[in-house]
């Protein structure tokens, strides 16, 4: 599905996003993550709650809060822009139009006192500067393109006279408003709903198709991974522990923690009335413990494993693995 | 709108009656007279009690009540005998003082409190932040009377830089219009800023809590997301919805424009409402209490009304109907 041969649109180099407590305790949010965005793609991000992947995405357009967040080092390159050197000016200037968020929250993310029409207006007269007329006009225009029945009337609604499903789509909207070439989607799904949550993902995937946005999918669930993704990239506190086009993830997973992520979801083709976990818990990202992160939590744990940490290498082409015993085998090096 | 605006009207009748009725039930229970203030060593108690008779026949407070309703009908809201005028001229000789010294002290707090307030709450536990928070402490725990008095003392007394009381200076009392009110003003410097500050601190610490609630929200993150600037973002997405209970605190302000500083226009010896309050009492001076008392009830009532009316302006999730 993706050609490796083309220039990257987003690239991402040894990201660091660290945060400083109060009691004097780092917190490794990010450590050292790289990874490539290509036009077009969905690249999914999965992991569990807490294993760096919003922070990750945050990072991207330094929508991080510092403090008590710091970015430590790394280079996060962008429409031949590095994100995190250029001036909070040209950052500004990024934002919405190049690369562009839809959060979690549709019952929190919209503005309470402002029309939905005003708040997507913002976006058009900042970043494209149309006049106030052409704006609402291409306001409505963006409404009926994430298929809002009634665009006319609900530029002029609240947030809070839209159900939950429709501002996730007005979220859309507002995203796609000045075409941007990465589109951020932090779990936009995880507060809706099943039947809507298939209609919002049918809508992304046309628009991508549409507009040939480039996708950065954050989700905790692997149905919509498959539903979405072109590659994955799996996430543990705060590394990148495995990365592969979207198949090779789910037929050929490498890695312990991967491999465990996928026997957790439920299956209907199997007799047992238990679902299969991963034992223990995500490591407390101030304290990790001794060599791998993930060491005291795998079944193939060895020696070698307690003591240092395993580089991300490629075991196969484009399919890369931060294991010393990817699938249960042991590595040479 | 209108309809719950004329519902919340109608409601004010039988409150108004019911506080009033409570007023002169207390007023009743009082001790002392209006002839009790009356020190003249040449009154026998019999002139004193002819006296008490003729200002103050001896009813049952209902009947007093009663008597005073159907006069205030006609307009007649009493007679305040110290003054040998009307309650209601008495009140207005004062009223004009006291919504000057309020209006200004508000507009101060106003003025400096919120934006200082923002400040503190986009600052978070900056240096800025602390000083103004120690500032704000201060403010709310100095108490008017001892604020007040060193204020005065340091301003007026040794670097008389203002004057030391009244509303006017003898010299300009019979001025012309645009004399006498630079005069006005200057004599109410002092005491607003004394009044103000207390108040500013209070409208700081709301702006900067209700500020640090609206600055960690989702919305805010999304505006930032847009590519808005942080002036936009923090002086239009966030205070927009963090004015939201500033309003209520300016509801509870609005009655103060008219009740009068009670301490502040003793210390700064201003003829306010609150001056005239504390006199009435001290006399006995039963006819103007109820008229002043009266009439904070009622604005009172409209002010909370008001209030009620600027939420739906600034919030569009509520609505009447």
């Amino acid at each position: 599905m993706t050609e490796m041969n083309r220039e990257p649109l987003l690239q991402v180099k040894n990201l660091k996003t660290y945060f400083h407590s109060m009691n004097g305790n780092i917190v490794k949010a990010v450590d050292d993550v790289s990874f490539e965005v290509y036009e077009g793609e969905t690249l999914g991000i999965v992991g569990e709650s807490g294993c760096g992947k919003s922070i990750t995405c945050m990072s991207l357009a330094q929508l991080v809060e510092c403090p008590p967040g710091r970015y430590e080092g790394g280079e996060i390159l962008l429409d031949g822009k590095d994100m995190l050197k250029i001036s909070d000016a040209e950052l500004r200037k990024m934002r919405g139009n190049v690369i562009s968020y839809i959060f979690q929250e549709p019952m929190t993310s919209l503005n309470p006192v402002f029309k939905i029409g005003y708040q997507i207006e913002e976006v058009l007269t900042l970043h494209r500067g149309l006049s106030k007329e052409e704006a609402h006009k291409e306001a409505i225009h963006a409404l009926d393109l994430v298929r809002i029945p009634n665009p006319e009337r609900i530029v002029n609604e609240y947030p809070f006279e839209l159900s939950g499903g429709m501002r996730q789509r007005v979220m859309i909207a507002m995203a796609l408003a000045c075409n941007p070439k990465v589109l951020v989607a932090d779990e936009p799904t995880t507060a809706l709903d099943v039947t809507i949550q298939a209609q919002v993902l049918d809508l992304m995937n046309d628009l991508k198709r549409q507009l040939n946005t480039s996708i950065l999918f954050i989700t905790h669930d692997l149905s919509v991974i498959a539903e979405m993704a072109d590659r994955v990239m799996v996430m543990y506190a705060g590394k990148v522990v495995e990365l592969a086009d979207v198949m090779t993830i789910f037929e050929n997973p490498l890695h312990p923690y991967t491999r465990g992520l996928i026997a957790s979801r439920p299956d209907m083709n199997t007799s047992s009335n238990r679902l299969t976990v991963i034992p223990g818990n995500v490591p407390d990202l101030s304290a990790l413990p001794e060599g791998c992160s993930f060491g005291p939590r795998c079944g193939f744990f060895c020696d070698k494993c307690g003591k240092g940490v395993p580089e991300l290498v490629e075991v196969e082409p484009n399919h890369w693995v931060r294991c010393y015993r990817p699938g249960g085998e042991d590595r040479d090096n | 709108m209108k309809n719950y605006v004329i519902r919340r009207l109608l409601q004010i009748i039988p409150v108004f009656l019911g506080i009033l009725f409570i007023l002169f039930f207390i007023i009743d229970k009082a001790p002392g007279s209006i002839v009790s203030n009356i020190m003249d060593p040449t009154m026998t108690p019999e002139l004193k009690a002819a006296l008490l008779e003729k200002l103050d026949p001896n009813l049952p407070f209902y009947q007093k009540f009663w008597n005073w309703l159907v006069q205030a009908a006609h307009g007649n809201f009493g007679y305040s005998s110290k003054h040998f005028k009307p309650v209601i001229d008495v009140i207005g000789e004062n009223i004009g003082v006291t919504f000057a010294l309020s209006l200004t002290a508000l507009i101060i707090a106003m003025l400096i409190g919120i934006p200082a307030g923002i400040i503190s709450a986009t600052k978070q536990y900056s240096a800025i932040d602390n000083f103004l928070t120690v500032f704000s402490l201060l403010g709310l725990a100095l108490p008017t009377f001892f604020a007040g008095l060193l204020m005065l003392k340091v301003f007026a007394v040794e670097l008389k830089w203002f004057p030391t009381f009244g509303f006017i200076s003898s010299t300009n009392i019979n001025a012309d219009f645009w004399t006498k009110l630079g005069d006005h003003a200057y004599h109410l410097i002092l005491p607003a800023c004394v009044l103000g500050l207390a108040e500013t601190a209070s409208f700081m610490r709301y702006t900067r809590s209700s500020m640090l609630e609206v600055i960690r929200s989702d919305y805010i993150r999304t505006a930032r997301a847009k590519g808005l600037s942080e002036k936009v973002v923090i002086y239009k997405h966030a205070f927009r919805n963090a004015m939201i209970p500033i309003v209520t605190l300016l509801g509870f302000r609005i009655p103060g424009l008219i009740s009068g500083a009670l301490m502040t226009e003793t210390i700064f010896s201003l003829p306010g409402v609150g001056k005239l309050s504390v006199e009435a009492v001290n006399n006995r001076n039963y006819p103007l209490l109820i008229g002043i008392n009266a009439m904070l009830t009622l604005a009172t009532l409209f002010a909370t009304l008001i209030a009620d009316i600027l939420y739906a302006a600034v919030d569009p999730r509520i609505k009447y109907d």
